[in-house]
């Protein structure tokens, strides 16, 4: 059934295609709205998770281990109060352990005030000796976890593990396996 | 009905429900939206009673009180800023102490905040600290890694 | 080494459907050949995603993707739904159905073979696209540089079975949209005869269908497991959800407009692209972080660039070709007042504006954010506002739309429809009259009672009764129009009638709900495999010979800190009555019970629906 013969045919006809080149063309400009303030959100880096200001630090948990090197030295927490700290879970049989093992001499070197606290975890003394030996030592102190419970109390899962502490005590950052340069850059620099 | 008539019927029809819906979404989305702020972002001298809104940050250490099985007080801070919550009901199950929390309601007065919905946060970024014994029994531990 | 499988025949697949793609503007395939290597990498697909499958059912912890989500103490079905509860092996699953539908699709027969092939090509450019989106920023194979023992994947709450299966019916709908997104791509490009539009409706209804039986899932989990009572919380998943439903709704009832050869066939290419595009862009919202909610995975910025580009490349590409080549004028369309197609128009006007309502109210927040600075958010009282007067019109026209005819606008038997719409609306006058009276109860009682009403008439007035098959298939539509009437009262009473009441309990203390009086019990803390369970233990109707049982509590988990609510429901066909077990203060409990009337009626009507799809898709 065609619509009835008449003058307003013409018009409509022609305000009809205009209409429908409009409509037609609405999708795609809400696509770009869309895709703009979409881009323009994600570059910007807001999380949503987090309300604009709120950071969630926990406490370092308190430890207490005896050197390596050493029985009669002991590092407790209260000793890296007021510096700060970069703890990492290491051992000699750990072999993705050896892969990120020359990027803390380099951490060391950039940042000599950052105390870098090695904690070797379930290793026989002499190997973890020789390890350190063989590849260099590059912590500050390194602090024996034979039973593994230091590292059960930091919640660690498997090596290497490597946490940050800044000057309050509280762990601001925490790494599950092997750091690399991408990390060091990205991630643990923009806190030092 | 003659046939043009019929379809103008119907063109009117349409203009009318798309206009009204226009209208609807229009008044919607100035009422029916709450707004969000952290609890340093809260001008004390800005402040609107009984407007809703959310506010955002983690509960404060030491700052909950349980006042009966179902009526509780707690700050909500952004270590800069805390605001007095009074909450009535069901706290969520993550809900602690320095876990994460956005809250829904208003204010009463100048000080205290009336919370209608708690949200807690699951804190993904940390992985708990204290997998004690638990963890020691079932052998997870025990095994060389070689 | 199954990681080692899946990757290399992940990679493979790509890269035949990169091959095909390109076949288009360098080689002639013949059709055979064509379809066998579809085949061939739907079936690579496949394999990729059974080899993750795998890993996780033997706790392969050397996949980094096993290792992060999975644990060796959990059950075998759990183990296997944990290979698509986590990000990357959801995209996986995603690919894997999305060149299912095209292995499936190799096989329709009635359509022009090159047709068929464009439609597959199509299928193939979107298969590169999602591929290459899983290798480069989602790759489920990665190795676990950490020597580990066991993994960290004990999250109890995805260990539930309505969360295990709703992932992969849910997808099905959402992916199933691809192939009438290609289909109608192809169309554009080629103008073929119409029988494309029979298989377009096909194909729109299996999409629909999974897609109501996913959404229906994760509701009924939402209501049994998170403990509040409710089924629908207008959380930003959700609306995604609901989205391409609504859309895929429009889109199924405009294909039936062409059994009354009143094709608008521009109306369903439109269609076709936005459904697949909405799916699209649900993926990318939940996938980018770019918003919160109950269950968004993990944020990462590249990952949500790259996923707006494929939503912005795929629904650009779509809408572009859509101004470019305009399908070719159909007849003019034959708008009454009133008759079932100018009803089909306004339901489809209406549809969209829901759809785009839902559209504005999720991305809101997004437009604020970065226009002001200020974080808003819109929440249930917008879209109960805004979405839900929209539709009642929707509904109103259902229920008349079947007594409707294609070709007058007369309206057979139409004093006895006014007749009984009078009668109805009377009864449930009185009805409100004497309970509480409420307005939106009352809408939403008449409209879901006459929508049933109107529809029982239309069969009996129109069709012999008969028990065969045919019958059915004919009464189909009014079957499923019904399945709408009784979740329409359903969602009414469960949500207008709802009642709440609060209770502070010592054990050993009795109270009435609903008129039967029911003792708490005692609380019973047990120690399970993997949990500790804290519970509240109920006698309801304790004047019965036979009372019922009722446990509400909470259960903690040790290894990942959680604590979970464990809400106790006494399932009746009236009504459903929810016991949430509170906190306590000096042993004194609190108790919230929930009385959710007709809850039963929801979950019926979602099932009729569902019946319903499956019937539509056997009918030509």
């Amino acid at each position: 059934m065609a619509w009835s013969d008449n003058n307003d045919l013409f018009w409509f006809n022609s305000s009809y295609k205009k209409m429908n080149r409009i409509i037609i063309l609405t999708p795609l400009i809400i696509l770009l709205i869309i895709c703009f303030f979409s881009l323009t959100y994600l570059l910007s880096g807001k999380d949503p998770n987090k309300p604009p200001s709120a950071l969630l630090n926990k406490n370092v948990p308190s430890f207490e281990s005896t050197s390596l090197y050493d029985t009669k030295e002991i590092i407790r927490t209260t000793d890296i109060k007021n510096r700060k700290t970069l703890i990492n879970f290491f051992a000699s049989w750990c072999s993705p352990c050896k892969i990120e093992h020359p990027l803390f001499f380099e951490i060391g070197k950039k940042y000599p005030e950052l105390y870098l606290l090695g904690f070797n975890h379930k290793d026989p003394t002499s190997d973890a000796k020789k390890y350190l030996e063989d590849d260099g030592n590059p912590y500050d102190f390194v602090g024996v976890d034979a039973d593994g419970l230091i590292a059960l109390e930091f919640g660690v899962f498997g090596l290497p593990e490597t946490y940050l502490i800044n000057e309050e005590g509280k762990i601001i950052f925490k790494f599950m396996g092997p750091i690399t340069k991408d990390v060091l850059k990205n991630e643990i620099e923009p806190l030092l | 009905m003659s046939l043009r008539f019929q379809r103008l019927l119907f063109i009117l029809l349409t203009l009318v429900i798309i206009l009204s819906a226009v209208l609807l979404i229009l008044y919607n989305t100035r009422e029916n939206v709450s707004y969000f702020y952290t609890p340093s972002e809260i001008d004390k001298s800005d402040i609107i009673i009984n407007k809703i809104i959310r506010i955002g940050g983690f509960v404060e250490n030491n700052s909950f009180n349980k006042i009966s099985s179902s009526s509780f007080k707690f700050k909500i801070t952004d270590e800069k800023a805390s605001i007095l919550v009074t909450f009535k009901g069901i706290l969520p199950d993550l809900f602690r102490e320095g876990q994460g929390a956005v809250i829904e309601g208003a204010f009463v007065d100048k000080n205290i905040f009336n919370a209608t919905n708690v949200f807690a946060k699951h804190d993904e970024n940390y992985m708990p600290a204290s997998i004690k014994e638990d963890l020691k029994d079932t052998g997870y531990w025990n095994k060389k890694y070689k | 080494m199954s990681s080692l499988v899946g990757f290399l025949s992940l990679v493979f697949a790509i890269g035949i459907n990169f091959y095909l793609f390109l076949s288009r503007y360098i080689f002639k395939f013949q059709k055979q050949k064509f379809n066998l290597f579809i085949r061939f990498s739907s079936l690579l697909t496949l394999l990729s995603f059974f080899s993750l499958m795998y890993a996780y059912v033997v706790s392969d912890f050397s996949n980094y993707n096993v290792f992060q989500n999975s644990h060796s103490n959990k059950p075998l079905i759990y183990k296997i739904s944990g290979t698509w509860g986590n990000h990357e092996g959801s995209m996986l699953l995603w690919l894997c159905i999305l060149s299912i539908f095209s292995f499936f699709f190799s096989f329709t027969k009635n359509i022009e073979d090159n047709f068929q092939k464009l439609t597959l090509i199509i299928q193939a450019f979107l298969h590169i696209l999602f591929g290459l989106f899983i290798v480069f920023t989602s790759n489920p194979f990665l190795v676990n540089s950490i020597l580990v023992n066991e993994g960290l994947g004990l999250n109890p709450i995805l260990q539930d079975p309505g969360l295990a299966v709703h992932p992969p019916i849910l997808y099905a709908g959402y992916v199933g949209y691809s192939i009438v997104f290609s289909i109608a791509i192809a169309g554009l490009f080629q103008n073929t005869d119409d029988e494309w539009l029979y298989v377009a409706k096909k194909w729109s209804l299996i999409s629909w269908t999974f897609l109501t039986g996913g959404i229906a899932l994760g509701s009924y989990w939402a209501y049994y497991e998170l403990g509040w009572g409710g089924w629908w919380f207008w959380d930003p998943v959700e609306n995604i959800s609901l989205m391409p439903w609504i859309a895929g709704l429009a889109l199924v009832h405009s294909l039936m407009m062409v059994r009354g050869e009143q094709a608008i066939k521009k109306w369903i290419v439109f269609l076709s692209i936005l459904c697949f595009s909405l799916s699209v862009f649900g993926t990318f919202l939940v996938r980018s972080g770019i918003l919160t909610s109950v269950h968004s995975f993990a944020a990462d910025a590249s990952r949500g660039i790259f996923i707006l580009l494929i939503f912005f490349i795929v629904t650009g590409f779509g809408f572009l070709v859509f101004l470019l080549k305009e399908p070719k004028k159909s007849n003019a369309l034959n708008l009454l007042f009133i008759n079932k197609v100018s009803a089909l128009v306004i339901n489809n006007i209406l549809m969209i504006i829901a759809t785009l309502t839902i559209l504005l109210g999720t991305i809101y927040p997004i437009i604020i954010e970065v226009l002001y600075n200020k974080r808003i958010s819109v929440g249930g009282p917008y879209f109960n506002s805004t979405v839900i007067p929209i539709m009642i019109p929707g509904f109103l026209l259902m229920s008349i739309a079947p007594i409707l005819s294609w070709q007058t606008n007369k309206i057979n038997n139409s004093k006895k429809y006014v007749l009984a719409f009078i009668i109805l609306s009377v009864l449930v006058l009185i009805q409100s009259y004497f309970l509480d009276f409420n307005t939106w109860g009352f809408v939403g009682l008449l409209l879901g009672f006459w929508i049933i009403l109107a529809s029982i008439i239309a069969i009996f007035s129109s069709y012999k009764i008969k028990i065969n098959i045919k019958f059915f298939k004919i009464i189909n539509p009014h079957v499923a129009h019904i399945g709408v009437g009784i979740a329409i009262i359903g969602i009414t009473c469960s949500s207008v009638f709802q009642n709440e009441l609060d209770f502070n309990l010592n054990e050993g203390d009795k109270f009435n709900v609903n008129g039967k009086t029911v003792l708490f019990e005692k609380i019973e803390t047990t120690n399970e495999i993997n949990f500790q369970s804290l519970r509240g233990k109920f006698l309801f109707d304790i004047e019965k010979n036979q009372s019922k049982e009722i446990e509400a509590g909470k259960n903690y988990y040790p290894v990942s800190k959680m604590i979970t609510s464990e809400a106790g429901i006494l399932h009746q066909w009236n009504k459903d009555i929810y016991f949430i077990l509170g906190d306590q203060k000096n042993n004194e409990w609190f108790v919230k019970v929930l009385i959710n009337p007709f809850v039963s009626f929801i979950w019926l009507g979602v099932i009729i629906m569902i019946y319903s799809g499956l019937i539509a898709v056997t009918r030509r």
